[in-house]
């Protein structure tokens, strides 16, 4: 059976409500939206969505405004039509160093 | 001696590779990708542990971590998927005709909703982790992963004591999927 297409004028729709939105302390500064093949090699839409940087001296979201933002884009994208697999994925803005980006860099391993 | 998987155990090990006390800056990358892949296994054992319990309540520790060796993570994520497309997410299939009545009272309870949710956010960024070279690992977001890990398990034990026919009938679902998909 063949798999519908995505259509790209709701993901836009889905991407430009996503960013007017504001999940209680989590705001998202950019959503980009890629076909792609989930865990069970279906066809999925992925949401990579990079939310201003957790409050000072936080080391992520808190989660009640998380879970408010996964149900509202799950939720928004139904309203919209779109019946492929919907996956949001989350990003700070400021991306710190990880531990061997060092190492990686100098050895190209 | 033999020592089970213990799903607090699991979360544990992930706050610790994701630095979830640590000062500035990022773990590895590997220990991130570990850390995603513990978060969804502690909610994996944590529900199939309740299913082997809810089968066999009377057996011994020994018989129903045998098993809980039958279970597949498709399955699993088959009846939370049933879940989530009777809540009309997008993607996600709905019930069989023949128990969409259930999966629609199940519907009803917002922290079943967030649990099945939760398995099938972990349970695709522990594909991402273990197979994905271009999937980003980000101490915020993993850290992430695994608060929404611990908050299903909370929130199954809540479905637990505050609703125990809907826990029964989740229970039930989770350990019939295989005979009633065929």
């Amino acid at each position: 059976m063949g798999e519908a297409p995505v259509p790209s004028e709701a993901v836009d729709e889905l991407l430009a409500w996503i960013e007017r939105h504001g999940f209680g302390s989590v705001w998202v500064e950019h959503a980009l939206a890629s076909i792609d093949r989930d865990a069970e090699d279906e066809a999925a839409l992925f949401l990579s969505l990079t939310l201003r940087d957790p409050g000072k001296g936080k080391a992520t979201w808190p989660l009640r405004d998380v879970l408010a933002l996964r149900r509202g884009v799950l939720e928004k994208a139904s309203e919209l039509g779109l019946t492929t697999p919907v996956y949001v994925r989350l990003n700070p803005t400021t991306e710190a160093p990880q531990d061997d980006d060092e190492t990686a860099t100098q050895t190209g391993t | 001696m033999q020592r089970a998987i213990r799903p607090q155990w699991l979360l544990r090990q992930a706050d610790e590779l994701a630095g979830r006390f640590a000062g500035v800056g990022q773990p590895r990358n590997a220990d991130l990708r570990r850390a995603a892949s513990a978060a969804y296994y502690a909610l994996y054992h944590e529900l199939v542990n309740r299913v082997c319990e809810h089968l066999q309540p009377d057996a011994t520790d020994a018989k129903r971590w045998t098993l809980s060796r039958l279970f597949a993570h498709r399955n699993v994520l088959a009846v939370c998927e049933w879940i989530l497309g009777a809540t009309g997410i997008p993607g996600a299939k709905g019930p069989p005709a023949r128990v969409r009545a259930a999966f629609q009272r199940m519907r009803t309870s917002t922290r079943l909703v967030d649990v099945a949710l939760a398995f099938q956010t972990l349970q695709q960024a522990r594909h991402e982790a273990d197979y994905d070279h271009l999937a980003d690992f980000t101490r915020p977001a993993t850290l992430s992963l695994i608060d929404q890990s611990r908050d299903a398990i909370r929130k199954l034990r809540l479905v637990a004591s505050v609703s125990p026919p809907m826990y029964q009938r989740f229970m039930t679902h989770l350990a019939m999927c295989p005979a009633v998909s065929r």
